[in-house]
């Protein structure tokens, strides 16, 4: 069974004389394959590659080892999850890495043997995660045709002196796996998880609990096992002359994917391709693009980028699908004055992570006058765009006054919890009502 | 001479309309001196890098693949002609005219598309010739009356152009100017909404006069008493035009944009001119357009006509230019 995609653009495409920024909101969709509809068809039978990177230092034995406890019971129960057509390994991290369950295929005797030696682990010595990617990106198959996820916990900052060799390793490993990064307690830094995930096409989060650490495995292993599609990049096509200013993805949640194009093969000099990662076989995410163009003449009409989404399987490119966006000059302002809903919307859920991180770090160092501006402004954005999921996380860490003027005071006693659950997921965006 | 439209013969040989189809006998024609447009007006690259939807694979500039309506050209007669051109920048022509002859009454009618409504060449090549097709059926009736006559002819294209708009939001609908002309001898009655104007040329450049005023914001406030001359000027939107064929009205509690309806009697012989404002933004003043007639356009107000185009997108050709001749004795 196969997956299609369509693309869809929003955008304002008049621009006031000598206007020169086109943005656009590109939705890009994954659909079952349904034949006969004049879509193109991608993927098929594309198995699973499942690695857990599970920090084994001596911080998780600590409480009683309630940490290690839990983790080793949801990487079991994980592992039971998997189908036979998957493989997956177990690395256990430290100081340096080991690989307690080496790359083999979900069979029932591979699955047994795993199961002991995860129950076998025992905590002691540091934290080196760049070690933890090495012994992971070795494990992953380098042959095209398969999703390759990763899953790395921790629940302590990693040591000073490997901040360098993980630098190294994030860019050995981009583009090799995606990884999903998770901290259970708060004795970790958010920031450092956000910068192992972000070059690996990974989301953050926060396991408060341990006894939490269940269910977070299987909803992750379990999107994973979903991923229909191993590798899709969006191609965008810029004319001579233009520079592309940003391609941020902005649904389900934020991640700056600029910095990650790399220049198409065929058109080097006016394609770049954002590598997108997995998909799975139903789901929609969003992209906020910049073109910078060359500002034409009132009443002329511009192609100002082409947008398409193209899948590879290692030898053969895809196109499965392309979008334009466009830019037409006006000498009225009723027209090019008006923002797009959509490019508006994602503007301000950009605004408001931003104002989030902002006042959070102002938190911690004690600038209360910064932190409560800029967590007051957070509070308005969210609820005039609706994400009362973040509204909500707001709450735990300021008293709100008035919503709509932003009016906010800093809590005396916050739960360090929660201030990392709204600093990880200060990412996480609300989609537009259409 | 046959109908262009249904080949049926025509019922006389000063006849304007098909009496069979009702297609105009004198419908604009493609002009051999046409410009080219080969090299991409954006950064001059070859045809050959066009993609399938009419973008330059270089620059993205939208192609410009030249069409029919491109440069139009009608000539009723030696003395009575129209151009219309797309001009340099503008991606189509949204200009439109119409003009015809019957006895020694001549109609002539000039539309300008509102650019920034939607689908503006329709509204305007809707408007030009309908208007046209009402003056001349009534002018040539024994007791016609001028006046009623070009409001009835501005309230048919109005209706014509609302009903383009096929229930989407008005704000939106198709809009275009008009500026339409019943000449007899020397009794010229004008009808306008919008800024394409009316002209009486001499060639004593001082006898030159503008027959129309413009509806537009300027004007406006101006006449209202709101801002003066130079402050209106300065203001952005200024040119906004305020009554259109089609569109939202001005003042939707008072119905439809109303025109303004002139009768004159001209001093002399000489041309009177309908442009649009593709022409007058590089040359608005009647004496500077005076200046540039000369002898023999009387016979030949194609020359003329063409002439006038030509400088506009010579010096730069921003907007659409469109310029009706016809000389009066």
């Amino acid at each position: 069974m196969s997956t299609s995609f369509t693309a869809q653009i929003f955008q304002n495409p008049y621009l006031a004389a000598g206007a020169d920024e086109v943005h656009a909101v590109v939705s890009v969709a994954a659909a079952a394959a349904a034949g006969g509809d004049g879509r193109v068809s991608v993927g098929g039978n594309t198995p699973l590659v499942f690695g857990f990177l599970i920090d084994c230092s001596g911080s998780m034995g600590e409480d009683g080892g309630t940490r290690l406890r839990h983790a080793k019971v949801a990487v079991r129960e994980a592992i039971r999850l998997l189908r036979e057509d998957a493989y997956f390994f177990v690395v256990s991290g430290s100081d340096g890495a080991s690989v307690v369950a080496p790359i083999s295929q979900a069979t029932p005797a591979n699955k047994a043997r795993a199961d002991a030696a995860v129950a076998r682990l025992q905590p002691g010595g540091g934290t080196q995660m760049s070690n933890w990617l090495i012994a992971a990106e070795a494990q992953f198959p380098r042959e095209p045709g398969f999703v390759r996820q990763a899953l790395l916990l921790t629940d302590g900052k990693n040591a000073t002196q490997d901040a360098e060799p993980l630098q190294a390793a994030l860019a050995a490993c981009e583009g090799r796996f995606q990884c999903d990064a998770r901290g259970v307690g708060v004795d970790w830094q958010v920031d450092q998880l956000r910068a192992v995930a972000a070059p690996l096409l990974g989301t953050v989060d926060i396991i408060a609990e341990p006894s939490g650490l269940a269910a977070d495995f299987q909803g992750i292993l379990a999107r994973a096992l979903g991923r229909a599609v191993a590798e899709a990049s969006l191609r965008l096509w810029t004319p001579v002359g233009a520079t592309v200013e940003f391609c941020k993805q902005v649904s389900p949640d934020l991640a700056d994917l600029t910095a990650k194009g790399r220049p198409g093969a065929q058109n080097p000099q006016q394609t770049r391709d954002f590598p997108l990662g997995a998909w799975s076989r139903e789901e929609t995410r969003e992209y906020h693009l910049c073109i910078r163009v060359k500002a034409g003449g009132v009443g002329q009409r511009m192609l100002a980028g082409r947008v398409s989404v193209v899948v590879s399987d290692g030898t053969n490119e895809t196109k499965a699908t392309e979008a334009q966006i466009l830019a037409t000059w006006t000498d009225d302002e009723g027209r090019s004055a008006v923002l797009n809903p959509e490019v508006a919307h994602y503007t301000g859920q950009g605004e408001l992570a931003q104002n989030i991180q902002e006042g959070l770090e102002a938190r911690r160092v004690g600038d209360e006058e910064q932190a409560t501006r800029k967590l007051g402004r957070a509070v308005q954005l969210a609820a005039e765009s609706g994400n009362e999921g973040t509204t909500k996380l707001l709450r735990k860490v300021v008293e709100v006054v008035d919503e709509e003027r932003g009016t906010v005071k800093l809590r005396a006693r916050v739960d360090e919890a929660d201030a990392m659950a709204l600093d990880t997921r200060s990412t996480k965006t609300t989609r537009i009502a259409r | 001479m046959n109908c262009p439209k249904c080949g049926a013969p025509a019922d006389s040989p000063t006849a304007n309309f098909c009496e069979e189809c009702g297609a105009s006998l004198h419908p604009p024609v493609e002009s051999s001196s046409a410009p080219a447009a080969d090299a991409c007006e954006g950064c001059g690259a070859g045809p050959e890098l066009v993609d399938a939807a009419g973008f330059c694979g270089r620059c993205g500039v939208e192609r410009h693949v030249a069409k029919p309506r491109d440069h139009l050209e009608t000539v009723v007669s030696p003395s009575f002609a129209g151009v219309s051109d797309r001009g340099h920048k503008h991606h189509r022509n949204e200009d439109f005219l119409a003009l015809a002859g019957a006895g020694d009454v001549r109609v002539a009618a000039v539309c300008d598309g509102v650019s920034n409504s939607r689908d503006p060449d329709t509204a305007s090549a809707a408007a030009a010739p309908a208007i046209c097709e009402t003056l001349l059926a009534g002018a040539t009736a024994p007791d016609a009356n001028p006046e009623t006559l070009m409001h009835a002819a501005l309230g048919r294209a109005q209706s014509l152009v609302k009903a383009l708009t096929n229930g989407q939001p008005a704000n939106d609908a198709p809009a275009s100017t008009a500026v339409a002309a019943i000449l007899q001898g020397r009794s010229v009655t004008v009808g306008w909404l919008g800024d394409s104007r009316a002209y009486y040329l001499n060639a004593d450049a001082s006898a030159s006069r503008l027959l129309t005023k413009d509806h537009s914001w300027l004007n406006e406030v101006v006449d209202a008493g709101v801002l003066s001359l130079v402050e209106a000027k300065s203001r952005r939107g200024a040119h906004t035009v305020t009554r259109t064929l089609g569109g939202p009205p001005a003042d939707p509690s008072k119905g439809d944009d109303e025109p303004t309806v002139e009768r004159v009697e001209l001093p002399g012989p000489g041309f009177l001119l309908l442009c649009s404002d593709g022409l007058w933004n590089y040359v608005e003043d009647p004496a500077a357009l005076a200046a540039f007639l000369r002898p023999g356009d009387e016979a030949d107000a194609l020359a003329l006509a063409r002439r006038l185009v030509d400088h506009a997108r010579e010096r730069g050709g921003r907007d659409n230019i469109t310029v009706i001749a016809a000389t009066i004795v």
